[in-house]
């Protein structure tokens, strides 16, 4: 057997850069060079006599009897295996091996050489993910992709760009010449995207032809600085236009135009097309809505300001997790912080009607001094607190500094912005109330004097019981002088019925006195006033006026006084006022209906709800049932010459006290009904000067 | 009670009943008739001078204006029952048309309160010597 003669020259196989293996027809390794060594980790002593495929385990073994078999029958076999190293990595080596024969042509061994190639496969790999990817998103993505080849395009325009052809001007000079562009622009693919967009049925429809059918004239430009920046080797090129699909529609589009610097050299480009038509009417609808706000905002007859207050939001932040909850009253302890935090807000806009409001000539003067203009530390605190709460807007009335110095009353209102939502802001509106403030106070003070008309008038008719109440001590003064003149002027002066007389006559000028004050406190026109007031003794000093008009017609009087009533808060006067109509009604009711024995009754009793109850009961007519409803109105009235403001007066001024009336027919005359809330009992105190009729 | 002012000694010539509901004034009034000499008795109401059937007085003065019956009301009874006592009205009212009615009635006076205790110790004394 002839030994093969590299065999003898094992040597020089090391200086070859390629792994070379010699193994005999067995499979056994009987050459292994240096360079195999190197690669796949086993010395040659090591890999000598080893089954060169169990030695370096093939990734997929079932394949190897056909490579031998190929090899045996052609003598030579390429390709490429994954073998394992020594240290057990994978490596892709790229193989050819050799049948050697002898003289007589029987098979001796096989020669393998050898190469890594696993790097130079990555990257194969690689190219081919990229090119999935790339040919994924070309269909895939929501971009309606053209492969257009420009090299008849470029044919065109080469020529003139070598002529020193300014192309830009040159294009837009001469938009036929866009055209020509169009139709040289070859397109090689599309994606499915581009045919639902552009309306066509079937790819054959686009490919193959040029690129004119989708470009309208006013777009003429835009297509024509794509050709220009492709000369000019632009990576991309990005702008909005408009195109049209295949049935003339319109479209606004996102135009990009990119070329790889491969793409660029065959001439090709690739066109990306993004629908925006719906977004661009997106974004119109919101610029509308945006310039309405705008116009509300400019021109709405409110004072309108936008709060920036995130720095404030984070100085609360802070002290919330200092675990401080109630804010209202660490702002009271703390007057420097809640200054701070007011400055910390930073007024961005402000509407013309703000600047109005306080007196600012411009913008920016305005702007810069507003924090510390519109609102006193209280309304502040205040306003704070109930965005810390979670309220999500906060309304009251403040008051505010204008930049001339004057002050201003306003009620104001704030939206504030939602914590979850940074575009949101703080919304501020103000209304100037000075003006209706002054209204109201003049109202107050005019139905303070219709209240005190409607005293006067009262007393008016009541002159002649008030004439009666003063002249019979009067009378009884005059007659108790005259008789201790008499006891005087005897022989022997009576000094003890002169004494007894006199204290009379005091007693009796005493009176006379209470009477006149009584009518001047009813005729007087004093600032409604509240003080803590017992109803009983309210009731009997009604019947002060009273008495003698009971008595002249023949009215009985009957008075039922509950003991231990709460004391109630009230305005006197106006409280008499009502009583001394509820009873002048009554009388004037039975009187005239001609009741046989006329009766009042007065009564007082406490309330569930800690407030007083007052009833004046009459056995008169009552009140027609179609007269029920009216009955409190103003200017209705059932009584000749009557005014019909009595008991729409006496009702303003029971609720003015947080009280009610209420009327009801007892089956055998009238009988009114009002409550007064106690003065302990927690009720509103009510504004008496808010009497309104 | 009515009438503790009654006198020990009475003879109908010198003896007034005084009906008026003001108490002060009818003291006031008692005491007048007391220092001109006169026994006087007063009565808070009609009702009460008309319980007591009083025949010794020689002569009334009576408030008009009084809860029950007016004065005027308590001479139409008078009348009626056939007692015909001399009457003088004192009134705080100032209707014009009382001193028609009082005419109507044969009142001896009628008097406007305040009056002067001249005025009244007159029709006093004139209504006695009816």
């Amino acid at each position: 057997m002839d030994a093969p003669l590299w065999v003898e020259n094992a040597e020089i196989l090391d200086l070859v850069h390629d792994s070379i293996i010699v193994r005999d027809m067995g499979g056994r390794v009987v050459q292994w060079n240096a360079a195999a060594e190197a690669l796949y980790g086993w010395t040659r002593e090591e890999a000598s006599g080893r089954d060169l495929h169990d030695l370096l385990r093939c990734g997929d073994p079932a394949l190897l009897p056909a490579f031998e078999a190929r090899l045996l029958a052609e003598g030579t076999w390429e390709g490429e295996l994954c073998r394992t190293t020594r240290d057990g990595a994978e490596t892709w080596i790229d193989l050819r091996w050799s049948l050697q024969r002898d003289s007589e042509g029987r098979p001796t061994c096989i020669v393998e050489t050898g190469r890594d190639v696993t790097a130079r496969r990555a990257a194969e790999e690689a190219a081919r993910l990229t090119e999935y990817r790339y040919r994924n998103l070309f269909q895939a993505m929501s971009v309606a992709f053209f492969e257009v080849d420009f090299t008849g395009v470029g044919a065109l325009l080469i020529p003139l760009r070598e002529k020193g052809v300014d192309l830009r001007a040159h294009l837009a000079a001469h938009p036929d010449l866009v055209r020509e562009a169009m139709r040289l622009a070859r397109v090689l693919d599309v994606n499915d995207k581009t045919l639902s967009l552009f309306g066509a049925g079937s790819r054959d429809e686009i490919i193959g032809g040029g690129v004119e059918p989708f470009w309208p004239d006013e777009s003429l430009a835009v297509f024509g600085e794509a050709l220009v920046e492709t000369f000019e080797k632009k990576p991309h090129l990005i702008t909005e236009t408009r195109l049209r699909d295949l049935h003339g529609g319109t479209l606004d589009v996102l135009f990009t135009v990119s070329w790889s610097p491969e793409s660029r050299r065959r001439g090709i480009l690739l066109i990306g097309i993004i629908d925006v038509s719906d977004r661009r009417r997106a974004f119109e609808a919101l610029q509308r809505s945006e310039r309405r706000y705008r116009s509300l905002f400019n021109y709405m007859p409110i004072a309108l300001w936008q709060l920036e207050s995130t720095q404030m939001r984070e100085m609360f932040d802070n002290l919330a997790s200092q675990g401080i909850t109630d804010l209202r009253g660490w702002a009271e302890d703390h007057p420097e912080f809640v200054e701070e935090a007011q400055r910390s807000l930073a007024v961005t806009e402000a509407n013309e009607q703000t600047l109005k409001l306080f007196g600012a000539s411009d913008r920016d003067t305005l702007l810069a001094l507003m924090p510390s203009l519109w609102v006193d530390r209280g309304d502040y605190a205040e306003a704070a607190a109930a965005r810390l709460s979670g309220a999500q807007s906060y309304s009251a009335e403040g008051a505010i500094r204008t930049v001339d110095g004057r002050r201003v009353e306003i009620q104001f209102s704030v939206a504030f912005a939602d914590p979850g939502n940074p575009e949101s802001l703080n919304m501020v509106g103000a209304v100037d109330i000075s003006e209706s403030k002054r209204a109201t106070a003049a109202l107050a003070q005019l139905q303070s004097d219709f209240a005190h008309a409607a005293r006067v008038a009262t007393l008016g008719e009541l002159t002649a019981s008030i004439a009666h109440e003063v002249n019979q001590p009067l009378a009884a003064i005059v007659t108790n002088g005259e008789a201790s003149l008499r006891w005087l002027t005897r022989a022997e002066p009576d000094v003890e019925e002169v004494r007894i007389l006199t204290s009379r006559m005091v007693a009796d000028a005493r009176r006379a006195a209470d009477i006149i004050a009584r009518v001047r406190a009813m005729a007087a026109h004093q600032a409604p006033a509240l003080a803590s007031s017992d109803a009983n003794a309210l009731v009997e000093q009604s019947l002060g006026f009273l008495r003698h008009e009971l008595a002249a017609n023949g009215v009985t009087v009957a008075v039922d006084l509950a003991p231990d009533l709460p004391a109630i808060r009230v305005d006197r006067t106006q409280i008499q006022q009502v009583l001394v109509n509820l009873a002048i009604n009554a009388v004037q009711a039975m009187t005239q209906a001609g009741i046989v024995r006329p009766a009042l009754a007065l009564r007082t009793a406490g309330t569930d709800r800690g407030g007083v109850r007052i009833e004046v009961e009459d056995n008169g007519p009552g009140v027609a049932a179609d007269c029920v409803a009216r009955l409190f109105d103003s200017f209705f009235t059932t009584k000749p010459g009557g005014l019909g403001i009595g008991l729409s007066l006496s009702r303003s001024i029971v609720e003015a006290h947080g009280g009610e009336i209420a009327f009801a027919d007892t089956g055998g005359g009238a009988r009114f009904v009002f409550t007064l809330p106690g003065a302990e009992a927690g009720a509103p105190v009510p504004r008496a000067d808010h009497t309104k009729v | 009670m009515p009438g503790e002012e009654l006198e020990a000694v009475v003879t109908s010539e010198r003896f007034v009943s005084i009906v008026e509901d003001d108490s002060s004034l009818r003291e006031a009034l008692v005491g007048l008739l007391r220092s001109h000499g006169y026994s006087a008795r007063g009565f808070a109401n009609a009702e009460d001078y008309l319980a007591v059937r009083d025949g010794l007085c020689g002569c009334v003065i009576s408030d008009i204006s009084m809860p029950g019956l007016s004065g005027l009301e308590l001479s139409d009874r008078l009348r009626e029952m056939g007692y015909f006592v001399p009457m003088i009205m004192i009134t705080a009212r100032a209707e014009p048309a009382l001193e028609q009615q009082a005419r109507d009635r044969d009142i001896v006076c009628l008097l406007r309160k305040p009056f002067a205790a001249d005025a009244l110790m007159d029709c006093v004394e004139r209504a006695l010597a009816a």
